[in-house]
């Protein structure tokens, strides 16, 4: 067996130190590009997944479907099981009494009561029914009459009702934060269906509804919940269409071209380990843990120089931020320590004795 | 060391389909121990006979044997019969010009799979042998010609190859250092161990056991 590749790696990187000037050219151009890529998503990206964060809170994903006779609840809460969906529950208007406006998709599967509760705590209530309807209730409701889960509830003349949760329906609905809320069943027909969907989703997603309630004559009308020029820029888009998000190729294909440069300035090197009867496989595995070693380090310092500058310039690191700007510049490292080593490896390719003349 | 020979039978190369032949049907063999000195003008073929018998290059047509047995044209296999078999001398010293000569003098033991520790302790040994045991620790850009090519000379050597295949290496170097590599290869040689040189030096072919003439791309032989 020629080399074993503890001895290969140790010489590739005894080449690597003994050439430090070369070394250094290499990792310093892969470090601006990868903390580059990096310090763009942290600037661009805090902004833009606040903003979605809002948008999304704010319903902008939420598409609301309406067939004249109603739609089906059943229908309605099968499109849960979607992918792209993130929740989807049936609104039935006449049984909402205490607010006008709909509550919002991701408390779609509850109606409200209006009667005033009375309240047991159930360790005074040793005879409570195990099988008690269950009750949630809005925050602000719960903060005033100090509900927590596990109480039992009662309409005045109605059954005990078990209060399993307090919602927070500031966001969508803040009119329900005083009320209890009351499961309803996905069963019979609804007004409409509330869907939410991904971001990603969400552009297709009023197609897909139209095509999943369509009925012969009767088809669907599809509205999205957010007024349509209540925001004037979509995050989607703008997440979409950043320059870095596609941009991370160009700088790889840059630092892949500075290693071909320096294998091709490498050749008579190269030659000289094929002539002593180094396979080719090998020579590329040497110039592969170069590769590696120079890129992980370079990512590193890259990607902690960018949050450094970040957080000197005043501005807030967050985890969706850090997260993008590691990713991408990630992506631009892995293209590098995989494509780097095979293209440079071809720099090698062909006459081993002309290679020995490149000196 | 085993009983080694090399085999040409009937070799022809061309570099490009169209182009002309640089070697036309050789035929030639050489046994363990011997020292081979290939001389003829440039341009003759003297580097591309050596290139085919160390197996760098695939030969347009013809038959390589080694021990008796053909070798393939190609594959990776070669690659192996080159680090266990064959040690080389360019003509231009080809080192890596930023490790220390005792790096480069342990090489070709590296390549063939010692470990570093052993391969360090052969290549010392061969150092000292050559005569530059002293400039261990300098970097090859360092080195004079001279002394670069005892350090490609203690390469070849530590690896205890069957051929070493030397290319004109002491071609850039003055006499009296050119008699002093030479010497330094010859005298130095692992026991089995054939040397094939080429050379424009009527002196350095007269060391060697065998003299072969290369013209325009036939092989002769000829009295040292």
């Amino acid at each position: 067996m020629s080399w074993r590749v503890r001895t290969l790696a140790a010489d590739a990187i005894l080449n690597m130190t003994a050439n430090g000037a070369r070394s250094f050219i290499v990792f310093a151009a892969m470090a601006v590009v990868f903390g580059g890529l990096a310090f763009l998503e942290l600037r661009q990206a805090d902004d833009l997944l606040s903003f979605e964060s809002d948008y999304r809170a704010a319903g902008g994903y939420v598409a609301i479907v309406a067939q004249q006779g109603g739609i089906s609840a059943a229908r309605c809460e099968q499109l849960n099981a979607v992918p792209g969906v993130v929740a989807a529950g049936g609104d039935r208007g006449k049984g909402q009494a205490t607010f006008t406006m709909a509550p919002g998709v991701l408390y779609q599967q509850y109606g409200v009561t209006r009667d005033l509760p009375r309240v047991w705590d159930p360790a005074y209530v040793p005879a409570a029914p195990q099988n008690a309807a269950t009750f949630l209730s809005g925050r602000a409701l719960a903060d005033e009459l100090a509900l927590r889960p596990g109480l039992l509830l009662a309409r005045v003349g109605g059954p005990p009702a078990r209060l399993t949760g307090v919602l927070d329906v500031n966001q969508r609905a803040p009119q329900a934060g005083r009320s209890l809320l009351e499961v309803i069943p996905p069963s019979g027909m609804v007004d409409e269906c509330w869907v939410e969907f991904t971001p990603e989703a969400y552009p297709g997603g009023a197609d897909m509804l139209a095509a999943a309630f369509a009925t012969g004559d009767n088809d669907p009308t599809v509205r999205p919940f957010t007024a349509q020029d209540q925001f004037t820029r979509n995050p989607s888009k703008e997440l979409a269409s950043r320059p870095q998000r596609n941009g991370w190729i160009a700088g790889a294909a840059l630092i892949v071209g500075v290693l071909l440069l320096t294998a091709w300035f490498r050749r008579a090197d190269l030659g000289l380990y094929l002539a002593l009867g180094t396979p080719r496989s090998l020579l590329t595995l040497m110039l592969a843990i170069e590769t590696w070693l120079l890129a992980l380090a370079a990512w590193a310092v890259g990607v902690l120089w960018a949050l450094a500058i970040q957080r000197a310039s005043g501005n807030a690191l967050t985890w969706g931020g850090i997260h993008l700007a590691a990713v991408t510049s990630a992506c631009a490292a892995l293209s590098v320590v995989i494509v780097g080593p095979l293209l440079s490896s071809l720099v090698a390719r062909g006459n081993i004795a002309a290679l020995l003349k490149d000196r | 060391m085993s009983i080694a020979s090399l085999a040409l039978r009937d070799v022809t190369h061309r570099y490009s389909e169209s182009g002309p032949a640089v070697l036309s049907d050789v035929t030639l063999r050489i046994e363990a121990s011997e020292t081979v000195a290939l001389m003829g003008p440039s341009g003759s073929g003297k580097t591309t006979l050596l290139t085919i018998l160390g197996l760098l290059i695939a030969p347009s047509g013809g038959v390589i044997e080694l021990d008796g047995a053909r070798l393939p044209h190609g594959g990776s296999s070669l690659a192996r019969i080159r680090a266990e078999r064959f040690g080389w001398v360019f003509q231009t010293a080809n080192a890596l010009p930023r490790r220390t000569a005792l790096d480069n003098a342990a090489l070709g033991l590296l390549v063939r799979g010692e470990t570093r520790a052993g391969a360090r302790e052969a290549a010392a040994a061969a150092l000292d042998a050559v005569g530059v045991a002293g400039l261990a620790q300098k970097e090859a850009r360092q080195l004079s010609g001279g002394e670069l090519q005892r350090v490609c000379i203690a390469r070849a050597l530590a690896a205890r190859p069957s051929f070493i295949l030397a290319d004109e290496p002491t071609g850039q170097l003055d006499h009296a250092t050119t008699l002093d590599v030479t010497a330094a290869l010859l005298r130095n040689r692992p026991e089995g161990t054939a040397v094939i040189l080429a050379t424009h030096d009527a002196e350095v072919a007269r060391q060697c056991d065998r003299l072969i003439r290369v013209i325009d791309g036939h092989v002769e032989e000829a009295a040292p």
